[in-house]
């Protein structure tokens, strides 16, 4: 196996020390993944499983157009076949309403904007059944001018106008967000370079493409209440409001359960749009619903958006970098969530680097691609690509190394970046320059035989959570028995958070960690979250519990000093009991300690003790963004929440005749200080690795006026197992950052100094992988997918 | 352009449905099967039979099959896969589904000793087979050592893959039990996966044989 780099955690013990944390008792262990069992026995609570006594097949009927105008939807054939129950269109008041942004029917009625838009609903006894009926549904289209690019869609004078009325921002028919980042005197900065970059980098569509297709179960309750399970990963923030809004109950009449698991999300299960259809089919017939995706519908129902560059920087000899200028053009039939990828990708423009000025527009149009959705890194591997690509080629120009051109404009922590804000936890520079110790220890490029090349790339990388809608809580509830139920929403991707959660916890109360349990997850009784999505699950679900740690001890050792006859800060606890410091011998079990119930005597039974993490200002300080520059106002706001960085290195085989591109060695790394190094491992190798290596190499995505052809693995290609390095060839690095500005608390810019992780690490990967082919092709190639016919027609071959 | 070449064009785009394919293998059968298991009831309304087809079809027949070393008969509709007879009718969940082409594997049985995607085998096919499914892997509530394997060195991550990677697995293991990296990779190439990038799938069957060394698991101190 290839090497596996732990950074060494003395510094962090210690310091965990002084707060009276064991530290490294569970935090920072390789703890065996709760899941595991469930899952290589297919027992574990995915959504996909959970099936109720009579259940209706849900199946939606989707448009195979890219643009088209509905001329008529007869429905009566449908109606008619045996086993069919429901057959809905528009007309049927629950399906008259918008989803999302606002802009995007339930069901379409006189339009269909994208492939796959649906336009009718049935629900049948059995999925026979319901595919009969869809397919005797008659919908008669006129097909209209599509739009594919968001550039052009972006046109103060676009062929296509979307949207009646248009929302025409920036004087742009199509253009419905705009997002501006002003620093600094552009023009002088951009004149006084020595050298400059240009480049035009794109990224079209790719689908989240979980194994796992988007499903939901809903059922009606006799008191007028509604059960959803959905396959979400969060419920507070999206799918729970979304479904209660959409079907017109109080959120409390919908009882909404998220997965043991979520099966897969990577940022396309952040919206529950099953949820949608299944509590609508139940409130209308009264029984259980469940909407399964297939095959086809998983892979067009959400993608990330086709990304457009235009970028320029520029440096002086020396290669002190100087000015960057960006413009980002993405689209979708609908708004979704794309204006706040164009905030992600400002804050990712800004970067890691120092320069003197700053221009930055994001530009989000409505264009007939593929429906949209976040995207595994909110933006940052898109930001990373264009100006990584870039860096590469300044450094090439200059004649410099391109990790010495990294490492002398790397911003320091502490300083404050283009947008003004206090930039924090900065362990790029360590983690590129352990990536390029890997990549040394490779050794000279290997020789091979013709016509195959060699090639080597590296790449930095960056992902910066903003602090949007942040809130999070978190309960703990004390058992009597010494057992501790953690009651959170943050939902578990995979990511292992079942885990860290209990490993928070452990280590914050200082129990055995088999004393944790993890509760589900369900709206009844869990506080609310917003994660987990733009990795912020760990920081800010263990921000919540450790906070929930604090505040219970500090609750119970108030309890337990009359009892000890000590003070409370003299007092620690251990394995559920509370002593005074160093005297295991007087100690008393915590349940001493629960507080009494009002009237009756003794203590209570149990001990509910909540924490949580609130923005802006216990953690973004007092201050506010202006909207023209993009500027942040005040001393200490920022609208970054965390900075995680990330650095990748690769060495390719180019074969010159068939164009193909073979990852052959790959090291990857990030920084901070990992809840479970197994897990943050595994974000690596399959997150960074592979999800990178298939979206920049085989995840091509075709299509004819906005009808895609990509609707099975068959014809839009994951990466399998042959496509990836072998095991010896893999390296990983963790490498820990516990800077300065964590200042005197253990929970100030990370609980216990962990950070999201699960993103970030996608942001180096297809520019080191670009980067590589550049070195071993001697072409510079700026759109991915490189499939081989793109590789030949650089080398002129095709 | 005409209706009707919109129509024709629109055709050309649509992928293949496994049911229009299955339509047409149920016609096919029709021929043969009808006559020798009696026709009982009329085809439910669906895509048209081709020409020359009979009017009547079967709808189902009575199939004996051996699960996870259990003989049982059963009665299935001719338009089942052995994936949806697993899971619906037999209550066995661990077989999950991802896209019912057989471009996953996530639904991959062994079937008399040869994994499979059982969303690509009728279940009317699979009349007198021998099959094991995750449910057989770990019979008795006794985790076996691949699957004990995989947890330690956290094979999987949401998991959805990893009965059918198990599966993959374990039908090559039971005829190799030493497999090199390349055998393995071959084995668990009809898998897909989209969190783990198969690194340590790979790397647990190399553990679980004994050509790789487990990694360590320190408990407290430094971690190296």
């Amino acid at each position: 196996m290839g090497k596996r780099f732990v950074g060494d955690l003395t510094q962090f013990k210690d310091k965990m020390a002084q707060y009276g944390y064991s530290g490294l008792r569970y935090f920072g262990q390789r703890v065996d993944d709760v899941n595991g069992p469930g899952i290589v026995t297919g027992t574990i609570g995915w959504t996909f499983n959970v099936s109720l006594p009579g259940m209706l097949v849900g199946k939606l009927k989707r448009n195979p157009y890219g643009h088209a105008k509905i001329t008529s939807i007869d429905t009566s054939k449908a109606e008619r076949i045996s086993g069919v129950v429901f057959v809905g269109t528009a007309k049927h008041p629950m399906f008259a309403g918008k989803l999302m942004f606002g802009d995007e029917p339930v069901l379409c009625d006189k339009e269909v904007w994208s492939n796959n838009d649906p336009v009718a609903i049935v629900a049948a006894e059995t999925l026979e059944a319901a595919e009969d009926a869809l397919d005797a549904i008659d919908v008669k289209y006129e097909e209209l001018p599509v739009e594919m690019d968001p550039e052009a869609a972006a046109s103060p004078s676009p062929s296509v106008v979307q949207k009646s009325p248009p929302p025409n921002k920036q004087g742009r028919p199509n253009c419905f967000t705009y997002v501006p980042l002003i620093y600094g005197d552009l023009d002088k900065e951009m004149a006084a370079s020595d050298v400059t970059v240009e480049m035009n980098p794109e990224l079209p569509p790719d689908p989240h493409g979980t194994p796992a297709p988007m499903s939901a179960v809903a059922v009606w309750n006799g008191d007028g209440s509604i059960s959803v399970w959905d396959d979400v990963q969060n419920i507070h923030a999206v799918p729970w409001p979304t479904v209660a809004g959409m079907v017109g109950l109080a959120q409390e009449m919908v009882h909404f359960h998220g997965p043991e698991v979520c099966a897969g999300g990577f940022g396309g299960k952040n919206a529950g749009i099953a949820g949608v259809y299944a509590a609508m089919l139940t409130i209308i017939t009264h029984r259980p619903a469940r909407v399964l995706y297939d095959r086809t519908e998983g892979l067009l129902h959400v993608s990330r958006p086709n990304w457009k560059w235009k970028i320029k920087i520029g440096a002086k000899k020396d290669g002190t970098l100087t000015a960057i200028q960006a413009t980002a053009y993405i689209g979708g039939p609908y708004g979704r969530f794309l204006g706040g990828l164009l905030e992600r990708a400002r804050n990712g423009i800004t970067g890691s680097y120092r320069w003197k000025a700053v221009k930055y527009d994001g530009y989000a149009s409505y264009t007939n691609a593929q429906n949209t959705l976040s995207y595994r890194g909110y933006s940052s591997p898109e930001t990373c690509y264009a100006v990584e690509l870039a860096i590469d080629e300044l450094a090439k120009k200059l004649g410099m190394d391109n990790l010495d051109l990294r490492l002398k404009n790397y911003l320091n922590e502490g300083e404050r970046n283009a947008m003004n804000e206090i930039f924090r936890s900065m362990g790029e520079p360590g983690v590129a320059k352990k990536i390029r110790e890997f990549m040394d220890a490779w050794g000279p490029k290997p020789s091979v035989p013709d016509p195959w090349v060699v090639g080597r790339g590296f790449s930095g990388g960056n992902k910066y959570t903003q602090g949007t809608m942040i809130t999070n809580t978190a309960h703990l509830k004390f058992k009597g028995n010494g057992t501790v139920e953690i009651i959170t929403d943050s939902m578990d991707l995979g990511t292992g958070l079942n885990t860290v959660w209990r490993q928070f916890v452990a280590e914050g109360l200082n129990i055995p960690i088999e004393k944790t349990v993890k509760l589900e997850v369900n709206t009844d009784y869990a506080p609310f979250t917003t994660c987990s999505y733009s990795s912020m699950a760990t920081f800010h679900g263990g921000y919540a519990l450790v906070n929930a740690t604090m505040n219970a001890k500090k609750l119970l050792f108030a309890n337990a000093a009359p009892i000890l006859k000590a003070k409370p800060e003299d007092l620690e606890t251990k394995d559920g009991k509370i002593m005074v410091k160093g005297k295991p011998e007087g100690a008393i079990p915590w349940s001493q300690a629960f507080p009494a119930i009002p009237g009756q005597p003794g203590p209570a039974e149990e001990l509910m003790v909540s924490g949580g993490i609130y923005a802006p200002d216990d953690y973004q300080g007092p201050g506010k963004m202006d909207p023209a520059t993009s500027q942040c106002l005040g001393p200490y706001f920022r609208s970054v929440l965390f900075h995680s960085h990330q650095a990748n290195a690769a060495e390719v085989f180019v074969n010159k005749e068939t164009g193909e591109v073979r990852v052959n060695k790959w090291a990857g790394g990030c920084d901070l200080i990992p809840a479970n190094p197994t897990n943050v491992e595994g974000q690596l190798e399959g997150g960074s690795l592979v999800m990178g290596l298939g979206t920049t190499l085989t995840e091509a995505r075709w299509q004819d006026k906005g009808m895609y052809l990509g609707k099975s693995y068959l014809d839009w290609k994951i990466p399998t197992v042959m496509d990836i390095p072998k095991v010896d060839n893999v390296d990983t690095a963790l490498v820990p950052v516990w800077g300065e500005a964590h200042g005197d608390n253990p929970r100030i810019d990370a609980p216990f100094g962990a950070k999201g992780t699960a993103e970030g690490v996608q942001a180096p990967t297809a520019p080191c992988i670009a980067n590589a082919v550049a070195d071993a092709i001697g072409v510079r190639l700026t759109t991915i997918p490189f499939t081989p016919d793109v590789i030949l027609k650089a080398l002129g071959k095709a | 352009m005409s209706e009707e070449k919109k129509e024709e064009k629109k055709e050309e785009k649509s992928v293949v449905s496994r049911r229009a394919f299955i339509g047409g293998t149920i016609a096919g059968l029709v021929v043969g099967a009808a006559a020798a298991y009696g026709a009982t009831t009329m085809m439910p309304a669906g895509p048209k039979p081709p020409v020359g087809a009979p009017k009547e079809a079967i709808r189902g027949k009575f199939i004996s099959l051996t699960v996870n070393g259990k003989a049982t008969s059963l009665w299935v509709d001719a338009r089942w896969s052995l994936a949806n007879t697993l899971r619906n009718s037999q209550g066995l969940r661990g077989t999950v589904k991802g896209c019912d082409y057989g471009e996953c594997g996530s639904c991959t049985v062994i079937v008399d000793g040869r994994a499979m995607p059982s969303c690509m085998v009728l279940a009317i096919d699979a009349d007198g087979r021998t099959i094991q499914t995750i449910e057989g892997v770990s019979e008795g509530g006794k985790l076996s050592a691949l699957q004990e394997t995989m947890i330690k060195h956290r094979a999987f991550q949401c998991g959805f893959c990893g009965p059918g990677f198990i599966m993959s697995a374990k039908a090559l293991l039971d005829k190799k039990s030493r497999p090199t990296e390349d055998e393995i990779r071959e084995a668990l190439s009809g898998n897909v996966c989209r969190c783990t990038g198969y690194h340590r799938i790979v790397e647990s069957l190399l553990i679980v044989t004994g050509q790789k060394q487990p990694l360590e698991r320190i408990s407290s101190g430094a971690i190296a």
